[in-house]
């Protein structure tokens, strides 16, 4: 069971996953996983290329059905049925639509939009700096600008889970703390939970509270680690980096990476997202 | 280069060549001249070009891409207001040859009975379309004109969308062998003959080579002599020239062709008949009242050595 | 942008040089005729083109004629038009028949319109319909195609987040697929309004009553070059009106394209 009776957000239990190879024989992409998320806590993944991180991530979004195993997702605060929302590096906004109609956009397709929601959005683009350009176009704004829009749109559908496919990661490094910061700031403000899904073992070590390291032929969960650090006042994405233990489990981090086996032919796992629904 | 002034078969044949507007049965006498060796015999190889349209083969006469060119008389003419200068030698097509047909089960007897209905005729400018024009307003009919291209008339009257077809031949024949009736025939008003079709080349071509006219036209009036001395002849040419229309409908359209003189007796182009086809200008509104005179579109010289 | 030493240069300012010549041409073409190196007659004068459009217009014939035309070619092009990205679109709905649709509409596109015209013509008949038939079929591949390409060119993981979001088919094909469509849309629309164009003028060359093809084959005929003339500058006149439309609405609809 997960610390201090906190709830538990996502549970995955005994997950295997894998596809049938041109030659006919199932290959195993992941097995047996095993791994919990309590509400409010941060996630980082990380993995070698070719370890199934994108499997894992597409399984847990929902795009894909788990081969055998179980992944079950637990209510949120007020009762209301958790569920996944997902960012990728893309941030996926619809250039014919202005700021506020592409946050607004996961609300459209659930139902109508009212005023509140409206209110809401706006509220929030304003908080995130926005509040200026709610009728500009996408191409208008700078990469961080648009993150911070899809964030935005990402949250107000009120999700119990953040799944994150490093969504960062193209941005210049200020704009990557400040959206750092975004994220870490959420489990306060909200109670959701974060799965960082990332390549970027700093990026995982900085906002995570735990790291869990993928790796091996077919991916299993090799390594679990809570992470402790000492900041200077509250953590946030640039004093965590300062913080005297990360070189500590950095160097933990890369040693486990280094020493599970890279898929010897990575290429030959699709990581392509398929759509199972 | 090598030229002879009279047939001199040791020299070789010189080229020469006709643009004609359409393969058409109404051309049988080139053909005739052709096939039969008849320009041969005046020392020309002569070589046959389908223009697609009258105007077509005028241009390319004007331009040098052809020494004669056959089709209506009239855009020759036309074409002489625009400042070409082209004259008409012998006559190729003679009479009207236009009829207007019904169905066989149409309920349509006499030509006042075409008062609303709808007939289709060739795209002008075609002198079937004219002709047909001016016998509407002659009787005060008003009927609907459904204008196709030329050779295709029968087929708006199949689909059922036309009551009548103003048709050239083969298809009238083609039309009377699926039953069609014949309301109107327009070869039988012109007995002072009509110059339908003839034969025209540049007035610098007369000039400069008169004895090259003289052995096409004498070429062409010897194959239409022999025409009318063995209507069987032209027949086998018809065939091969036709090989895809059925032989019982050339039989008949040669036989109805000969018979009213169609295909003329001679290549001379009188005044009458070219008088009948510069009216129907006229009437259309190409050429006003006065414009044209015969002597100026006509040299009939050649066609006079050439019918004795 | 540009400092007061050098001001920003006009559109007359761009479009002069080309202005000019085009008058340099038509002056030399007129002293041509008038000195008698071409024969203006039968080759036609920039006067003699005046000339014929003034009859035109007087009579009216011009503009009923450039009325006729233009009705068709607009007809033809919204037919094919819509049918066609009707098509390509809605395909998305039945994948499996979507390939071998887009081989057979390929394969229709590469059949030559003009072949087909003479027999449209004696299937519809020689009246205005036919030339819209004509002008539909030429415009109908290009519109399919390019929205079938649209669909195809989307990005996956756009179409997978309104997946995710539980949007329904229709929600996916109106919000998503149809706006992202739209740039496909107006360049095929650009391109098929020459081929509507061309559609409905062959329709006409081949049997019709009217319109500008059927008055430019007519004064063909008849040597009236001037006329031929006069009906060719009005159809590209109006090819450029039509172009220029469209550019204009896809200006519109399609702001969100200006970046920063």
């Amino acid at each position: 069971m997960s610390a201090a009776g906190a709830s538990v957000a996502l549970s995955i239990r005994d997950l295997s996953h894998g596809f049938i190879a041109p030659d006919g024989r199932m290959r195993l992409v992941l097995d047996g996983l095993r791994l919990e998320i309590a509400t409010a806590e941060i996630v980082s993944i990380v993995g070698r290329s070719g370890a199934g991180k994108t499997t894992l991530f597409n399984l847990i979004s929902g795009l894909l059905s788990p081969g055998t195993g179980r992944i079950e997702i637990g209510n949120q605060r007020g009762g209301a049925a958790g569920f996944v929302a997902y960012m990728l590096q893309k941030d996926l906004l619809l250039p014919w639509r202005t700021v506020l109609q592409n946050a607004l956009l996961g609300l459209e397709l659930r139902g109508k939009v009212m005023a509140r929601h409206r209110a809401n959005a706006t509220a929030m683009l304003e908080r995130y700096g926005l509040g200026a350009h709610l009728d500009a176009y996408p191409a208008a704004l700078s990469g961080g600008q648009r993150q911070r829009v899809a964030l935005t749109r990402t949250l107000l559908t009120e999700p119990s889970i953040l799944l994150l496919d490093e969504p960062f990661s193209a941005l210049d490094y200020e704009t990557r703390l400040m959206l750092e910061d975004d994220v870490m700031g959420l489990r306060s403000d909200r109670g959701i939970s974060v799965i960082l899904v990332t390549h970027d073992i700093e990026e995982a070590i900085a906002m995570g509270d735990r790291v869990v390291v993928l790796g091996g032929r077919p991916g299993r969960i090799i390594e679990d680690i809570p992470v402790r650090l000492a900041t200077a006042g509250r953590r946030d994405a640039a004093n965590a980096r300062e913080a005297p233990e990360f070189r500590a489990y950095h160097r933990r981090l890369w040693a486990a990476l280094k020493g599970t086996a890279e898929a010897p032919d990575s290429a030959q796992i699709p990581e392509t997202a398929v759509p199972g629904i | 280069m090598l030229f002879a002034p009279a047939p001199s078969f040791a020299a070789a044949p010189q080229r020469v060549v006709i643009y004609q507007a359409f393969q058409s049965l109404l051309y049988l006498p080139l053909y005739v001249g052709i096939d039969k060796g008849l320009f041969a015999a005046q020392g020309l190889d002569v070589r046959k070009v389908t223009a697609n349209s009258g105007a077509a083969g005028v241009a390319a006469v004007i331009g040098g891409n052809a020494t004669f060119s056959l089709q209506d008389p009239m855009t020759a003419v036309l074409a002489n207001l625009k400042g070409a200068d082209l004259v008409n030698v012998a006559l190729v097509v003679n009479g009207a040859p236009v009829w207007l047909v019904t169905q066989g089960n149409s309920k349509l007897k006499t030509v006042d009975d075409l008062k609303g209905k709808t007939i289709s005729t060739a795209i002008p400018p075609s002198t079937s379309t004219y002709l047909l024009e001016r016998l509407l307003k002659a009787q005060k009919i008003k009927a609907d004109l459904d204008t196709v291209q030329i050779g295709t008339e029968p087929a708006p009257m199949l689909a059922g969308r036309a009551d009548a077809a103003a048709l050239y031949e083969p298809q009238l024949d083609e039309s009377l062998a699926a039953g069609g009736r014949i309301l109107y025939a327009f070869t039988s008003h012109y007995p002072g003959g009509y110059a339908f079709s003839t034969i025209d080349t540049q007035r610098a071509t007369v000039k400069d080579k008169p004895a090259l006219v003289q052995d096409f036209v004498s070429g062409l009036a010897a194959a239409e002599r022999l025409m009318h001395r063995s209507p069987e002849t032209a027949l086998a040419v018809a065939y091969e020239e036709f090989p895809t229309l059925p032989k019982p409908v050339i039989r008949a359209a040669v036989q109805r062709m000969v018979t009213e003189d169609v295909y003329p007796a001679g290549t001379t182009i009188t005044k009458q008949a070219f008088a009948n086809a510069l009216a129907l200008q006229v009437f259309v509104g190409n050429i006003k009242p006065g414009e044209v005179h015969y002597e100026a579109a006509v040299d009939d010289d050649f066609a006079a050595k050439a019918d004795h | 942008m540009s400092n007061a030493a050098s001001p920003a240069p006009s559109a007359f300012g761009e479009h002069l040089p080309s202005f000019l010549l085009a008058v340099l041409v038509i002056a030399a073409w007129q002293a041509a005729a008038m000195l008698g190196f071409i024969n203006g007659h039968l080759l036609g004068s920039p006067a003699g083109i005046v000339i014929s459009a003034g009859e035109g217009i007087r009579s009216g014939d011009l503009i009923s004629n450039t009325a006729i035309t233009l009705y068709e070619t607009l007809a033809g092009l919204a037919i094919g038009s819509l049918a066609g990205t009707a098509s390509g679109l809605l395909l998305w709905f039945v994948p499996r028949i979507s390939r071998p649709a887009e081989g057979f509409s390929i394969l229709l596109n590469g059949v030559p319109k003009i072949a087909l015209g003479p027999l449209i013509v004696i299937w519809f008949g020689s009246g205005v319909s036919s030339k819209i038939w004509l002008a539909a079929i030429s415009t109908y591949a290009v519109a399919m195609i390019s929205a079938t390409a649209a669909v195809r060119e989307l990005d996956r993981d756009l179409l997978n987040l309104f997946r995710t979001l539980g949007a329904r088919r229709s929600a996916v094909l109106r919000k998503l697929i149809l706006p992202s469509a739209l740039p496909w849309i107006f360049s095929a629309l650009r391109m098929n309004i020459g081929f509507a164009l061309i559609g409905a003028v062959v329709g006409e060359y081949i049997a019709s009553q009217n319109g500008l093809g059927h008055e430019i084959f007519v004064a063909g005929s008849l040597f009236d070059l001037n006329t031929v003339w006069l009906g060719i500058i009005v159809l590209t006149m109006m090819a450029m009106l039509l172009t220029a439309f469209v550019r204009l609405v896809e200006e519109r609809l399609i702001r969100w394209k200006s970046g920063p």
